[in-house]
């Protein structure tokens, strides 16, 4: 299937955005995580709850296609992306899936804004000037536009990260313990810009934590229980 | 952005590594270049001078040192040989011509030779101004003596003694400049040419002819002599029979220009060799630790990996900005080297008067360079094999959860 196609059939996609259907996935001959029903719907917002082993960062790499559950179908957008091919998927991901991972940011290599041209370039839409420097400041990360990545504190760091996972506009943000690494001050700070974010691009949150000072925001969780 | 960008980006994150492999690289090939430029200028001299020689007659002595001497005007001759015997060769049946040169003086590093005009014709040198010597004293310079001596025709200039031209000038014979040749690639360039008899003049009868009144006749025909002689057969057989004729039945030499050079390259060869195989090893400590840079970077990359994954990135992106980064650096280290290479053969040719003499240059191109791009693509292309390999099977929920 080419990249066009699937923009083409999947990006209008219907009020559910993320559909989980029967989802298991071993490891190691155990079961970490059972689903067998869930929807997270178009611009509403989800907290994956549960202790430490619960699978929480397993299903977010699932419902990111990095990772193929051992049973059940999971669609992004309305995108069956167990069947789509590795180099497929990985597009497919860099359009509509924005990720927040917990430490690892950024590519320190590169300065600020070309992380987020990276992210750009990677999911192979065009290059758009206009559109980095916007998001640079609404996140308040303008004056670091030239920073080298690696010169960046902690919060600033997850901040441009939010910045490059909203920056091609995806349909579901997958965070996952955006917040363990911060102070109180810098946290709700990354909680408010992930929530504006997602708000202007009309994404759907999906955040695994357990990090109690977030748990307020949110009416809709997934409770995933602890395994033996 | 792009994957160009993004590998200038990591090579610059390692700068001084990048710098190191760089440099490394650079110097194996400018090593190989140099070789390259040399031997091929080197030997193209050698056989472009000796063209249409095939034998040189001359004093006894080492025949290596005769045809350098009298074939390439680098040497000092091995001696004199008596005029009348060596003509008595030349009228041989299977002789074809032979043109008698006498050595002795040269002016300011170039040498003076006495000969016939059958020499510079032998070289298809032609006049750019003036005409070819007629009567003593008068002489034909080669572009090159006019270029850095700067006479020109019609200037007067005293030869000094020896082949340098650093011995005791005779202040008291003066040769005049009646022409110049044209630029020809050849021995010629850096030669001036005049008739047999100045030469003899100055030195066979300088002291008691001189006070007899003597002087432009030069010494009694039987005594005359010739520093050597250049001879084309008329057929092949003349190379089984005429050297062993002349060196078992005549007090000279016979030396064939082809066979001493072959010699000398065979020396020359095994430097050339070495050291090209010093270069070799310059390229291949480079392949390697440009394999060991990129090896260990991609410990430190398996999260920037992930990352570029995770943002839609495929596989065969991340394998190809590899291969570039080591495509990348081996190519500007092999442009940087032939660089290198050529600009220190130009230095060379300038600055070394042995090189000036040979004509050498930095500013040709040989086939030979164009391998050598394309084995530094392949030195680039192996050395990031194995860890394009790696970042290409990078497993992302493995890399993720070992974090």
């Amino acid at each position: 299937m080419s990249e066009s196609s699937i923009q083409h059939r999947y990006a209008t996609s219907g009020s559910s955005v993320v559909r989980v259907e029967g989802l298991r996935h071993d490891f190691g001959g155990r079961t970490i995580l059972d689903i067998p029903n869930w929807t997270a719907h178009k611009a509403e917002h989800y907290l994956v709850l549960g202790p430490s082993g619960s699978g929480k960062t397993t299903l977010l790499n699932i419902l990111a296609g990095l990772l193929r559950p051992t049973a059940g179908t999971v669609s992004v957008s309305e995108q069956d992306i167990g069947s789509l091919g590795s180099g497929v998927m990985d597009v497919f991901r860099g359009r509509h899936i924005g990720i927040v991972f917990q430490t690892l940011h950024l590519l320190s290599a590169l300065s600020v804004a070309d992380n987020l041209h990276l992210a750009r370039y990677m999911a192979g839409l065009p290059r758009q000037d206009s559109r980095v420097r916007r998001v640079l400041d609404d996140l308040g990360l303008r004056s670091l536009t030239n920073a080298r990545a690696r010169a960046l504190s902690q919060g600033e760091a997850q901040r441009v990260a939010i910045a490059r996972a909203v920056i091609n506009e995806p349909a579901v943000i997958l965070a996952d313990e955006p917040t363990s690494a911060l102070d109180d001050a810098n946290t709700t700070q990354v909680m408010n810009l992930l929530y504006e974010q997602a708000e202007t691009c009309g994404a759907t949150l999906i955040i695994a934590t357990h990090d109690r000072r977030i748990k307020d925001r949110f009416t809709a969780v997934l409770e995933l229980g602890a395994r033996q | 952005m792009n994957l160009l960008t993004l590998s200038l980006a990591y090579l610059r994150d390692r700068a001084l590594n990048s710098a190191l492999n760089l440099v490394l690289l650079a110097l194996g090939v400018a090593t190989i270049v140099l070789l390259i430029l040399f031997a091929s200028q080197f030997e193209e001299r050698l056989t472009k001078d000796a063209r249409g020689v095939h034998l040189v007659i001359g004093a006894k002595g080492s025949p290596l040192q005769l045809v350098l001497s009298s074939i390439f005007h680098v040497d000092i001759p091995t001696g004199n040989i008596s005029l009348a015997e060596a003509t008595k060769i030349s009228k041989h049946r299977l002789v074809a011509s032979a043109i008698p040169l006498a050595l002795g003086d040269a002016y300011r590093g170039f040498r003076i030779v006495g000969t016939e005009s059958s020499y510079p014709a032998s070289y298809k040198a032609e006049l750019d101004d003036g005409r070819l010597w007629k009567k003593p004293f008068e002489t034909t310079i080669g572009a090159r003596v006019m270029k850095e001596t700067g006479l020109k025709v019609g200037d007067m200039f005293s030869g000094a003694h020896g082949i340098k031209g650093t011995g005791k000038v005779h202040e008291e014979n003066g040769y005049r400049v009646v022409g110049v040749f044209k630029r020809t690639g050849t021995v010629i360039d850096r030669l001036i040419l005049t008739t047999m008899e100045s030469v003899w003049i100055i030195h066979e009868i300088k002291e008691e002819a001189k006070a007899k009144g003597l002087m432009i006749e030069g010494p009694p025909s039987e005594e005359r002599e010739i520093t050597a002689m250049v001879i084309r057969y008329r057929s092949p057989i003349a190379a089984i029979t005429l050297p062993r004729y002349i060196n078992a039945n005549t007090g000279m030499q016979a030396a064939s220009p082809g066979y001493e050079i072959r010699r000398l390259m065979a020396l020359v060869g095994v430097g050339v060799q070495t050291l090209q195989g010093f270069g070799i090893m310059l390229i291949a400590t480079a392949a390697l630790s440009m394999f060991i840079a990129l090896y260990n970077a991609m410990q430190n990359r398996r999260y920037d990996i992930v990352i570029m994954r995770s943002l839609g990135a495929t596989r065969r992106k991340l394998f190809c900005q590899i291969l570039l980064e080591g495509l990348i650096l081996a190519c500007a280290g092999t442009v940087l080297g032939i660089v290198i290479g050529h600009a220190i053969i130009e230095l060379l040719g300038q600055l070394l008067p042995q090189a000036r003499a040979m004509g050498l240059t930095g500013v040709i191109w040989v086939r030979e360079e164009w391998y050598l791009l394309l084995l530094s693509g392949i030195v680039g292309l192996v050395s990031a094999a194995l860890p394009a390999v790696q970042a290409y099977r990078t497993d992302i929920a493995v890399t993720l959860s070992a974090r």
